[in-house]
Protein backbone atom coordinates (compact mmCIF):
# COMPACT_ATOMS: atom_id res chain seq x y z
CA UNK A 1 0.00 0.00 0.00
CA UNK A 2 1.38 3.85 -0.98
CA UNK A 3 1.11 6.50 1.43
CA UNK A 4 -1.58 7.96 -1.27
CA UNK A 5 -3.85 4.21 -0.98
CA UNK A 6 -3.64 4.94 2.32
CA UNK A 7 -4.30 8.44 2.86
CA UNK A 8 -7.53 7.76 0.46
CA UNK A 9 -8.55 4.64 2.64
CA UNK A 10 -8.52 6.57 5.69
CA UNK A 11 -10.55 9.46 4.27
CA UNK A 12 -13.08 7.08 3.94
CA UNK A 13 -13.25 6.28 7.32
CA UNK A 14 -14.77 8.14 10.33
CA UNK A 15 -12.64 9.35 12.97
CA UNK A 16 -13.96 6.30 15.28
CA UNK A 17 -13.01 4.13 12.76
CA UNK A 18 -9.67 5.26 11.91
CA UNK A 19 -8.81 5.55 15.89
CA UNK A 20 -9.71 1.65 16.00
CA UNK A 21 -8.30 0.66 12.35
CA UNK A 22 -8.27 -3.07 12.52
CA UNK A 23 -7.51 -3.17 8.88
CA UNK A 24 -4.07 -5.30 8.47
CA UNK A 25 -3.31 -3.31 5.08
CA UNK A 26 -3.30 -0.07 7.01
CA UNK A 27 -1.59 -1.39 10.09
CA UNK A 28 1.27 -2.80 7.79
CA UNK A 29 1.71 0.18 5.84
CA UNK A 30 1.43 1.97 9.19
CA UNK A 31 4.65 0.25 10.45
CA UNK A 32 6.43 0.83 7.63
CA UNK A 33 5.35 4.71 6.80
CA UNK A 34 7.03 6.97 9.70
CA UNK A 35 4.80 9.69 8.52
CA UNK A 36 1.74 7.68 7.81
CA UNK A 37 2.16 6.43 11.63
CA UNK A 38 2.47 9.61 12.85
CA UNK A 39 -0.38 11.18 11.25
CA UNK A 40 -2.52 8.11 12.44
CA UNK A 41 -1.40 8.57 15.89
CA UNK A 42 -2.67 12.20 15.96
CA UNK A 43 -5.31 11.15 14.23
CA UNK A 44 -6.09 8.26 17.17
CA UNK A 45 -4.94 10.99 20.05
CA UNK A 46 -7.88 13.50 18.67
CA UNK A 47 -9.98 10.77 18.68
CA UNK A 48 -9.55 10.22 22.54
CA UNK A 49 -9.78 13.82 23.14
CA UNK A 50 -12.81 14.28 21.48
CA UNK A 51 -14.40 11.18 23.31
CA UNK A 52 -13.67 12.46 26.51
CA UNK A 53 -15.21 15.63 25.35
CA UNK A 54 -18.16 14.03 24.25
CA UNK A 55 -18.71 11.48 27.35
CA UNK A 56 -18.45 14.95 29.62
CA UNK A 57 -21.73 16.66 27.73
CA UNK A 58 -23.28 12.92 27.10
CA UNK A 59 -26.09 13.78 30.13
CA UNK A 60 -26.78 17.77 29.10
CA UNK A 61 -30.20 18.73 27.96
CA UNK A 62 -32.50 21.46 27.91
CA UNK A 63 -34.51 22.49 31.02
CA UNK A 64 -37.91 21.03 31.64
CA UNK A 65 -39.11 25.38 31.08
CA UNK A 66 -37.95 25.04 27.29
CA UNK A 67 -40.90 21.66 26.87
CA UNK A 68 -43.38 23.32 28.55
CA UNK A 69 -42.77 27.03 26.81
CA UNK A 70 -43.01 25.00 23.29
CA UNK A 71 -46.37 23.13 24.40
CA UNK A 72 -47.73 26.16 25.07
CA UNK A 73 -46.88 27.26 21.58
CA UNK A 74 -47.81 24.72 20.34
CA UNK A 75 -51.74 24.11 21.74
CA UNK A 76 -51.62 27.73 20.79
CA UNK A 77 -50.79 26.98 17.26
CA UNK A 78 -52.89 24.11 17.07
CA UNK A 79 -56.03 25.95 18.22
CA UNK A 80 -55.11 28.64 15.39
CA UNK A 81 -53.60 31.34 16.86
CA UNK A 82 -50.36 33.12 16.97
CA UNK A 83 -48.05 31.71 19.62
CA UNK A 84 -46.92 33.74 22.30
CA UNK A 85 -43.80 35.15 22.46
CA UNK A 86 -41.31 32.65 23.91
CA UNK A 87 -39.31 32.89 27.50
CA UNK A 88 -36.33 34.89 26.16
CA UNK A 89 -38.41 37.19 24.05
CA UNK A 90 -39.91 38.82 27.31
CA UNK A 91 -38.24 41.66 26.84
CA UNK A 92 -39.20 42.96 23.87
CA UNK A 93 -42.93 44.16 24.85
CA UNK A 94 -41.14 46.22 27.08
CA UNK A 95 -38.77 47.87 24.64
CA UNK A 96 -41.55 48.53 22.30
CA UNK A 97 -43.32 50.43 25.10
CA UNK A 98 -40.48 52.60 26.24
CA UNK A 99 -39.70 53.82 22.95
CA UNK A 100 -43.07 54.67 22.30
CA UNK A 101 -43.16 56.80 25.48
CA UNK A 102 -39.30 58.57 24.16
CA UNK A 103 -41.38 58.91 21.17
CA UNK A 104 -44.09 60.97 23.08
CA UNK A 105 -41.19 62.71 24.78
CA UNK A 106 -39.65 63.29 21.99
CA UNK A 107 -42.84 65.34 20.49
CA UNK A 108 -43.38 67.27 23.50
CA UNK A 109 -40.00 68.59 23.56
CA UNK A 110 -40.17 69.70 19.96
CA UNK A 111 -43.27 71.51 20.61
CA UNK A 112 -41.97 73.08 24.16
CA UNK A 113 -38.44 74.47 21.37
CA UNK A 114 -41.22 75.69 19.26
CA UNK A 115 -42.84 77.90 21.74
CA UNK A 116 -39.82 79.32 23.54
CA UNK A 117 -38.55 80.12 20.23
CA UNK A 118 -41.15 82.04 19.10
CA UNK A 119 -41.97 84.00 22.41
CA UNK A 120 -37.83 84.63 22.16
CA UNK A 121 -38.47 85.52 18.50
CA UNK A 122 -41.04 88.43 19.73
CA UNK A 123 -39.02 89.34 22.03
CA UNK A 124 -36.14 90.14 20.43
CA UNK A 125 -38.42 91.64 17.49
CA UNK A 126 -39.24 93.56 20.41
CA UNK A 127 -35.78 94.69 21.82
CA UNK A 128 -34.59 95.78 18.18
CA UNK A 129 -37.28 97.95 17.66
CA UNK A 130 -36.75 99.38 20.49
CA UNK A 131 -32.60 99.88 20.18
CA UNK A 132 -33.06 100.85 16.33
CA UNK A 133 -32.81 104.90 17.34
CA UNK A 134 -29.91 104.83 19.91
CA UNK A 135 -27.91 102.54 16.53
CA UNK A 136 -29.02 105.87 14.37
CA UNK A 137 -26.83 108.59 16.73
CA UNK A 138 -30.13 110.37 16.53
CA UNK A 139 -31.76 111.84 19.99
CA UNK A 140 -34.08 109.39 21.56
CA UNK A 141 -37.04 112.10 21.14
CA UNK A 142 -37.14 112.72 17.40
CA UNK A 143 -38.50 109.26 16.73
CA UNK A 144 -41.63 109.10 19.29
CA UNK A 145 -43.83 111.18 17.26
CA UNK A 146 -46.68 110.88 19.54
CA UNK A 147 -44.65 111.20 22.69
CA UNK A 148 -45.10 114.41 24.27
CA UNK A 149 -41.79 116.63 24.38
CA UNK A 150 -41.37 119.14 27.65
CA UNK A 151 -39.38 122.50 27.12
CA UNK A 152 -37.87 124.00 29.95
CA UNK A 153 -37.07 127.52 30.05
CA UNK A 154 -35.59 129.26 32.40
CA UNK A 155 -37.99 131.64 34.13
CA UNK A 156 -37.09 134.75 35.05
CA UNK A 157 -40.98 135.73 35.98
CA UNK A 158 -43.72 133.95 36.55
CA UNK A 159 -45.62 134.83 34.18
CA UNK A 160 -44.64 132.13 32.05
CA UNK A 161 -44.80 129.58 34.58
CA UNK A 162 -48.69 130.48 34.24
CA UNK A 163 -48.83 129.59 30.59
CA UNK A 164 -47.24 126.11 30.49
CA UNK A 165 -49.19 122.98 29.82
CA UNK A 166 -47.74 120.83 32.25
CA UNK A 167 -44.78 121.99 35.03
CA UNK A 168 -43.09 120.13 37.05
CA UNK A 169 -39.43 120.20 38.53
CA UNK A 170 -36.94 118.88 36.60
CA UNK A 171 -35.20 115.66 38.69
CA UNK A 172 -32.63 116.16 40.73
CA UNK A 173 -29.96 114.77 38.73
CA UNK A 174 -30.27 117.13 35.87
CA UNK A 175 -30.39 119.52 38.22
CA UNK A 176 -27.02 118.81 39.90
CA UNK A 177 -25.12 118.61 36.26
CA UNK A 178 -26.47 121.74 35.62
CA UNK A 179 -25.47 123.67 38.99
CA UNK A 180 -22.38 121.92 38.70
CA UNK A 181 -21.44 124.61 36.09
CA UNK A 182 -22.66 127.73 37.36
CA UNK A 183 -25.53 127.16 39.61
CA UNK A 184 -25.63 131.17 39.89
CA UNK A 185 -26.96 131.71 36.49
CA UNK A 186 -29.91 128.72 36.31
CA UNK A 187 -32.64 130.41 38.00
CA UNK A 188 -35.11 128.08 37.60
CA UNK A 189 -35.80 125.24 35.47
CA UNK A 190 -39.16 124.21 34.81
CA UNK A 191 -40.44 121.19 32.24
CA UNK A 192 -42.77 122.65 29.66
CA UNK A 193 -44.73 119.79 27.48
CA UNK A 194 -45.39 120.79 23.93
CA UNK A 195 -46.97 119.17 20.70
CA UNK A 196 -45.25 116.41 19.02
CA UNK A 197 -45.61 118.03 15.68
CA UNK A 198 -43.86 121.20 17.01
CA UNK A 199 -41.14 119.30 18.15
CA UNK A 200 -40.61 117.17 15.32
CA UNK A 201 -39.74 119.64 13.23
CA UNK A 202 -36.54 120.86 15.06
CA UNK A 203 -36.04 118.07 17.07
CA UNK A 204 -33.52 116.36 14.87
CA UNK A 205 -31.29 119.06 13.77
CA UNK A 206 -28.32 120.23 15.57
CA UNK A 207 -28.43 117.96 18.37
CA UNK A 208 -25.02 116.32 19.29
CA UNK A 209 -24.52 113.19 21.22
CA UNK A 210 -23.04 113.63 24.16
CA UNK A 211 -22.58 109.93 25.31
CA UNK A 212 -22.54 106.50 24.15
CA UNK A 213 -24.96 104.75 26.20
CA UNK A 214 -25.88 101.44 26.69
CA UNK A 215 -29.28 100.44 24.70
CA UNK A 216 -31.66 99.83 27.72
CA UNK A 217 -31.26 103.07 28.99
CA UNK A 218 -31.56 104.80 25.36
CA UNK A 219 -34.66 103.06 24.80
CA UNK A 220 -36.39 104.73 27.88
CA UNK A 221 -38.41 107.48 27.53
CA UNK A 222 -36.36 111.07 27.83
CA UNK A 223 -37.75 114.54 27.41
CA UNK A 224 -36.29 118.07 25.89
CA UNK A 225 -34.88 120.53 28.68
CA UNK A 226 -34.58 123.57 27.94
CA UNK A 227 -32.08 125.47 29.27
CA UNK A 228 -31.59 129.34 29.67
CA UNK A 229 -28.51 130.63 31.00
CA UNK A 230 -28.03 134.64 31.45
CA UNK A 231 -25.79 136.97 29.98
CA UNK A 232 -22.10 136.16 30.45
CA UNK A 233 -20.60 139.78 30.25
CA UNK A 234 -22.14 143.57 30.56
CA UNK A 235 -22.35 144.59 27.62
CA UNK A 236 -24.89 145.34 25.09
CA UNK A 237 -24.68 142.69 22.81
CA UNK A 238 -24.49 139.81 25.08
CA UNK A 239 -27.83 137.38 24.69
CA UNK A 240 -28.49 134.74 27.27
CA UNK A 241 -27.49 131.46 25.89
CA UNK A 242 -30.05 128.69 25.40
CA UNK A 243 -29.78 125.32 24.80
CA UNK A 244 -31.69 122.04 24.51
CA UNK A 245 -31.12 118.82 25.75
CA UNK A 246 -31.96 115.63 25.69
CA UNK A 247 -31.91 114.14 29.33
CA UNK A 248 -33.20 110.69 30.07
CA UNK A 249 -35.31 109.87 32.84
CA UNK A 250 -32.75 108.29 34.47
CA UNK A 251 -31.05 111.81 34.88
CA UNK A 252 -28.04 111.34 31.99
CA UNK A 253 -28.33 114.16 29.59
CA UNK A 254 -27.48 112.56 26.37
CA UNK A 255 -27.35 115.23 23.47
CA UNK A 256 -27.77 119.40 23.21
CA UNK A 257 -27.81 121.46 20.99
CA UNK A 258 -27.30 124.93 21.39
CA UNK A 259 -30.03 127.35 19.98
CA UNK A 260 -28.77 130.36 19.54
CA UNK B 1 -48.01 7.00 24.45
CA UNK B 2 -46.49 3.57 24.48
CA UNK B 3 -46.93 3.33 20.73
CA UNK B 4 -45.90 6.17 20.08
CA UNK B 5 -42.31 6.15 21.12
CA UNK B 6 -41.79 3.11 18.50
CA UNK B 7 -42.84 5.51 15.44
CA UNK B 8 -40.09 7.35 13.40
CA UNK B 9 -39.81 11.27 13.56
CA UNK B 10 -41.27 11.58 10.35
CA UNK B 11 -44.32 9.93 11.61
CA UNK B 12 -44.49 11.68 14.44
CA UNK B 13 -44.30 14.54 13.50
CA UNK B 14 -46.72 14.37 10.67
CA UNK B 15 -48.88 13.42 13.58
CA UNK B 16 -48.10 16.48 15.61
CA UNK B 17 -48.45 18.71 12.80
CA UNK B 18 -52.06 17.03 12.71
CA UNK B 19 -52.38 18.29 15.97
CA UNK B 20 -51.08 15.36 18.10
CA UNK B 21 -49.80 16.76 21.33
CA UNK B 22 -48.13 13.93 22.85
CA UNK B 23 -46.56 12.90 19.49
CA UNK B 24 -44.65 16.42 19.47
CA UNK B 25 -43.84 15.64 23.52
CA UNK B 26 -41.95 12.49 21.87
CA UNK B 27 -40.68 13.78 19.56
CA UNK B 28 -39.18 16.83 21.37
CA UNK B 29 -38.02 14.56 24.13
CA UNK B 30 -36.46 12.13 21.29
CA UNK B 31 -34.66 14.67 19.77
CA UNK B 32 -34.13 17.89 22.24
CA UNK B 33 -30.89 16.44 23.69
CA UNK B 34 -28.53 16.53 20.73
CA UNK B 35 -29.89 19.67 19.30
CA UNK B 36 -29.01 21.35 22.59
CA UNK B 37 -25.67 19.50 22.66
CA UNK B 38 -24.60 20.56 19.07
CA UNK B 39 -25.81 24.08 20.51
CA UNK B 40 -23.47 23.77 23.30
CA UNK B 41 -20.49 22.24 21.80
CA UNK B 42 -21.00 25.01 18.64
CA UNK B 43 -21.84 27.75 21.17
CA UNK B 44 -19.94 27.38 24.60
CA UNK B 45 -22.67 28.66 26.14
CA UNK B 46 -25.54 26.86 27.66
CA UNK B 47 -28.12 30.04 27.57
CA UNK B 48 -27.45 30.23 23.65
CA UNK B 49 -28.32 26.59 23.37
CA UNK B 50 -31.00 26.67 25.23
CA UNK B 51 -32.04 29.28 23.13
CA UNK B 52 -31.50 27.70 20.31
CA UNK B 53 -33.55 24.81 20.83
CA UNK B 54 -36.37 26.40 21.92
CA UNK B 55 -36.49 28.05 18.67
CA UNK B 56 -35.50 24.75 16.32
CA UNK B 57 -38.50 23.33 17.83
CA UNK B 58 -40.57 26.45 17.97
CA UNK B 59 -39.54 26.55 14.36
CA UNK B 60 -41.08 22.83 13.39
CA UNK B 61 -44.22 23.28 15.44
CA UNK B 62 -45.25 26.57 12.52
CA UNK B 63 -42.74 25.62 9.60
CA UNK B 64 -42.88 22.05 9.81
CA UNK B 65 -44.94 21.37 6.56
CA UNK B 66 -41.99 22.48 4.94
CA UNK B 67 -39.78 19.32 5.74
CA UNK B 68 -39.19 16.92 2.64
CA UNK B 69 -38.71 13.13 3.93
CA UNK B 70 -37.39 12.70 0.60
CA UNK B 71 -34.17 14.78 0.91
CA UNK B 72 -33.55 13.74 4.17
CA UNK B 73 -34.21 12.33 7.71
CA UNK B 74 -35.90 14.32 10.27
CA UNK B 75 -32.30 14.78 12.67
CA UNK B 76 -30.40 16.42 9.56
CA UNK B 77 -33.01 18.75 8.89
CA UNK B 78 -33.55 20.21 12.64
CA UNK B 79 -29.56 19.92 12.88
CA UNK B 80 -29.27 22.15 9.87
CA UNK B 81 -32.01 24.23 11.54
CA UNK B 82 -30.41 24.56 14.44
CA UNK B 83 -26.94 25.04 12.52
CA UNK B 84 -28.53 28.41 11.28
CA UNK B 85 -30.07 29.83 14.57
CA UNK B 86 -26.44 28.98 16.42
CA UNK B 87 -25.15 31.56 13.76
CA UNK B 88 -27.33 34.00 14.17
CA UNK B 89 -27.38 33.84 18.24
CA UNK B 90 -23.51 33.67 17.77
CA UNK B 91 -23.33 36.93 15.42
CA UNK B 92 -25.74 38.58 17.84
CA UNK B 93 -24.20 37.44 21.61
CA UNK B 94 -20.37 37.19 20.51
CA UNK B 95 -19.01 39.35 23.48
CA UNK B 96 -21.04 37.53 25.20
CA UNK B 97 -19.87 34.27 24.64
CA UNK B 98 -16.38 34.30 24.44
CA UNK B 99 -15.82 31.18 23.17
CA UNK B 100 -16.01 29.97 26.75
CA UNK B 101 -16.40 26.78 28.01
CA UNK B 102 -18.93 25.72 30.76
CA UNK B 103 -17.58 21.62 31.24
CA UNK B 104 -16.57 22.78 34.93
CA UNK B 105 -19.83 24.27 35.89
CA UNK B 106 -22.82 22.13 34.54
CA UNK B 107 -20.82 18.34 33.21
CA UNK B 108 -19.54 18.49 36.40
CA UNK B 109 -22.53 17.75 38.31
CA UNK B 110 -23.93 15.46 35.97
CA UNK B 111 -21.21 13.09 35.99
CA UNK B 112 -20.24 10.56 39.00
CA UNK B 113 -16.57 10.23 39.62
CA UNK B 114 -15.04 6.97 40.54
CA UNK B 115 -11.72 8.41 40.98
CA UNK B 116 -11.62 12.23 41.99
CA UNK B 117 -8.17 12.13 40.62
CA UNK B 118 -9.26 10.72 37.27
CA UNK B 119 -12.33 13.12 37.39
CA UNK B 120 -10.29 15.97 37.59
CA UNK B 121 -7.69 14.92 34.90
CA UNK B 122 -10.72 14.41 32.79
CA UNK B 123 -12.50 17.57 33.23
CA UNK B 124 -9.31 19.22 32.06
CA UNK B 125 -8.85 17.25 29.36
CA UNK B 126 -12.15 18.02 28.36
CA UNK B 127 -11.87 21.71 28.53
CA UNK B 128 -8.40 22.02 26.70
CA UNK B 129 -10.73 19.83 24.17
CA UNK B 130 -13.53 21.93 24.17
CA UNK B 131 -11.45 24.97 23.55
CA UNK B 132 -9.92 23.78 20.91
CA UNK B 133 -13.06 23.17 19.13
CA UNK B 134 -14.50 25.94 19.94
CA UNK B 135 -11.30 27.94 18.57
CA UNK B 136 -11.57 26.49 15.43
CA UNK B 137 -13.14 28.16 12.34
CA UNK B 138 -17.03 27.77 11.94
CA UNK B 139 -17.08 25.61 9.08
CA UNK B 140 -14.64 23.00 10.28
CA UNK B 141 -16.32 23.42 14.10
CA UNK B 142 -19.42 22.22 12.95
CA UNK B 143 -18.25 19.56 10.87
CA UNK B 144 -16.14 17.95 13.87
CA UNK B 145 -19.24 18.40 16.05
CA UNK B 146 -21.44 16.72 13.34
CA UNK B 147 -19.40 13.77 12.54
CA UNK B 148 -17.27 13.51 15.18
CA UNK B 149 -19.17 14.60 18.36
CA UNK B 150 -23.00 13.44 17.33
CA UNK B 151 -21.64 10.71 14.82
CA UNK B 152 -23.51 12.05 11.40
CA UNK B 153 -22.57 10.08 8.33
CA UNK B 154 -21.37 12.60 5.94
CA UNK B 155 -24.48 12.18 3.64
CA UNK B 156 -26.74 13.66 6.71
CA UNK B 157 -23.85 16.29 7.75
CA UNK B 158 -23.77 17.50 3.97
CA UNK B 159 -27.59 17.39 4.75
CA UNK B 160 -27.03 19.68 7.84
CA UNK B 161 -24.47 21.87 6.68
CA UNK B 162 -25.99 22.34 3.35
CA UNK B 163 -22.94 21.35 0.80
CA UNK B 164 -21.50 18.27 -0.71
CA UNK B 165 -20.20 15.03 1.06
CA UNK B 166 -17.12 15.90 -0.72
CA UNK B 167 -17.01 18.97 1.10
CA UNK B 168 -17.85 17.58 4.17
CA UNK B 169 -14.66 15.14 3.85
CA UNK B 170 -12.40 18.04 3.17
CA UNK B 171 -13.55 20.03 6.13
CA UNK B 172 -13.20 17.14 8.26
CA UNK B 173 -9.83 16.40 7.38
CA UNK B 174 -8.36 19.82 7.38
CA UNK B 175 -10.43 20.31 11.07
CA UNK B 176 -8.70 16.90 12.30
CA UNK B 177 -4.98 18.14 11.77
CA UNK B 178 -5.86 22.23 12.78
CA UNK B 179 -7.19 20.45 15.88
CA UNK B 180 -4.13 17.58 16.43
CA UNK B 181 -1.77 21.05 16.07
CA UNK B 182 -4.31 22.94 18.84
CA UNK B 183 -4.17 19.74 21.14
CA UNK B 184 0.15 19.18 20.63
CA UNK B 185 0.22 22.77 21.67
CA UNK B 186 -2.00 22.47 24.80
CA UNK B 187 -0.60 20.73 28.00
CA UNK B 188 -3.70 18.63 28.06
CA UNK B 189 -3.28 16.30 25.71
CA UNK B 190 -0.56 14.06 27.81
CA UNK B 191 0.32 10.25 26.54
CA UNK B 192 -2.09 9.42 29.61
CA UNK B 193 -5.10 11.86 27.89
CA UNK B 194 -6.12 8.33 25.35
CA UNK B 195 -6.38 5.61 28.43
CA UNK B 196 -7.98 8.12 30.51
CA UNK B 197 -10.65 8.71 27.62
CA UNK B 198 -11.29 5.12 26.77
CA UNK B 199 -11.35 3.95 30.45
CA UNK B 200 -13.77 6.36 31.52
CA UNK B 201 -15.89 6.03 28.30
CA UNK B 202 -15.88 2.54 28.73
Amino acid sequence: MTCREFKHRAASLTLWELSQAQDEQILDHVQQCEGCGGWLQNQRSVAASLHALLAQTAGMQASPGVERALLRAFRQTAAGSAPQPMVGRVSAPTAFRLSHFFEIGAYVAVAAAIIVSVFLGVRLLQHSSRTVPVQSGVTPASTRPLMQKPVVTAQEGSAKLASSVTQERVSSPVRSRSQHGDSARVANAVVQTVSAEESQSDADAGYVALMFCDPLSCSSDSQVVRMELPANGAGQNSQPAVADLVVGYDGVVRAVRIVN
Amino acid sequence: MALLTDLTDEQLLTQALAGDEDAFTVLYRRRQGPIYRFALHMSGSSHIAEEVTQEVFLFLVQRGRDFDPERGVLAAYLFGVARNYVRRALERNYPEHVLGSPVEDEAAALTVECDPTEGIARRQTSNAVWKAVLSLPEHYREVVVLCDLHELSYADAAQAAGCAIGTIRSRLHRAHDMLSKKLQHSAAVAPGISKVAARCVS
